[in-house]
């Protein structure tokens, strides 16, 4: 394995981790849902900032992400973990988009 | 003097963007920072909400300060100063507050950049802005907030603000500053982190003893605090850095 060449799998895999961690630690439900909705607003920085050199490899991250996350949340419903995170990627991303924000 | 009061005068004034930045990192921060205030036993609405404003007051004053100190440095040394927003920031502090109730409250969601005021930049060494500039304007926020921290603790000892707002605004500054020296970027720590490690080993040593010895020994002293600093300095030279140098 070729760190440069292969980064997007072991990114992704620290993602899973990541998702898995945060959804055993949320607890609660309504807690899943909010922070599945605030990763999604990270997430949608991330893709208006690589939307043209690293989409790929950010969806890949993405997918890790939520496959972490729903093995993690298995007690939550998947559709709503599912929606909420797509609604704060389209937020954080429009955003951005939009200059409503301006980040570093 | 006259010069520095002229540029004060002319570049101090925050732009529109920035008031918007400012906006959004107070109210996140004050999310943050207020999250275990929402009642005592159940969740009481009002009684949060009264924390929040509090929280918003002296969020606002913490990053004012923050910030009034690194665009005072920066002139002094012929830039202009920049907060910019961290989105990143302000939202791992969200989920961070949530995910574990309101134990781990990261208070850092903001960055500087720092742009040249060429006229006032004549006959300064090295013209462009460089490393240790940037540093040197990065450190005067943490350092303005441990300062007014200082100011605050001792107008309550005074008499002068009462001791539930000069506790929480005094806790406030150590911990907004002890989080802003974190060598993540574009947070504060990281400028000083990439100009020299060993300051930063100082610095940081002697911040987070301090933080330390207030809230575990009730003993305020930046004496102490300096000395501790500087023993983690000489410890961090002589088992790492001189290895690394040699």
């Amino acid at each position: 394995m070729v760190f440069l060449l292969d980064w997007p799998e072991t990114v992704g895999l620290l993602f899973l981790i990541i998702g898995f961690v945060l959804a055993i630690m949320s607890g609660n439900a309504v807690v899943l849902y909010i922070t599945c909705f605030l990763m999604g607003l990270i997430f949608g920085r991330m893709w208006y900032k690589f939307r043209v050199s690293q989409c790929i490899p950010l969806f890949i991250v993405v997918m890790a992400f939520f496959l972490g996350f729903i093995l993690g949340g298995i007690y939550a419903n998947l559709r709503i973990i599912a929606l909420l995170l797509l609604a704060g990627i389209l937020v954080g991303y429009w955003l951005h988009a939009k200059k409503i924000i301006r980040s570093l | 003097m006259r010069n520095y009061i002229d540029k004060l005068k002319r570049y101090f004034a925050f732009s529109k963007e920035e008031w918007l930045s400012f906006f959004i990192v107070v109210i996140g921060m004050a999310v943050i920072y207020s999250w275990n205030d929402w009642g005592v036993e159940s969740f009481d609405f009002s009684f949060g909400l009264k924390n929040l404003l509090i929280a918003i007051v002296l969020i606002a004053i913490t990053v004012f300060v923050h910030h009034a100190g690194q665009r005072m440095m920066a002139l002094s040394l012929g830039l202009r100063a920049e907060q910019k927003l961290w989105w990143y920031g302000i939202l791992i502090g969200l989920i961070l507050v949530v995910v574990t109730n309101g134990k781990i409250k990261f208070l850092a969601a903001s960055g500087l950049v720092a742009y040249l005021l060429p006229i006032h930049r004549l006959g300064a060494f090295r013209y462009g802005p460089n490393l240790t500039t940037l540093s040197k304007i990065a450190l005067a926020g943490p350092l303005a907030n441990m300062f007014f921290s200082a100011l605050v603790k001792s107008l309550e000892w005074v008499g002068l603000l009462s001791p539930y707002i000069g506790n929480k605004l005094f806790v406030l500054n150590i911990a907004f500053a002890a989080w802003n020296l974190l060598p993540i970027p574009p947070l504060d720590g990281s400028k000083v982190f990439y100009y020299s490690r060993l300051t930063y080993v100082f610095l940081f040593g002697s911040i987070t003893s301090y933080v330390l010895m207030v809230y575990f020994l009730n003993f305020y002293s930046y004496i102490t605090a300096l000395l501790i600093g500087a023993v983690v300095w000489l410890l961090y030279y002589l088992f790492f850095e001189s290895k690394w140098r040699a």
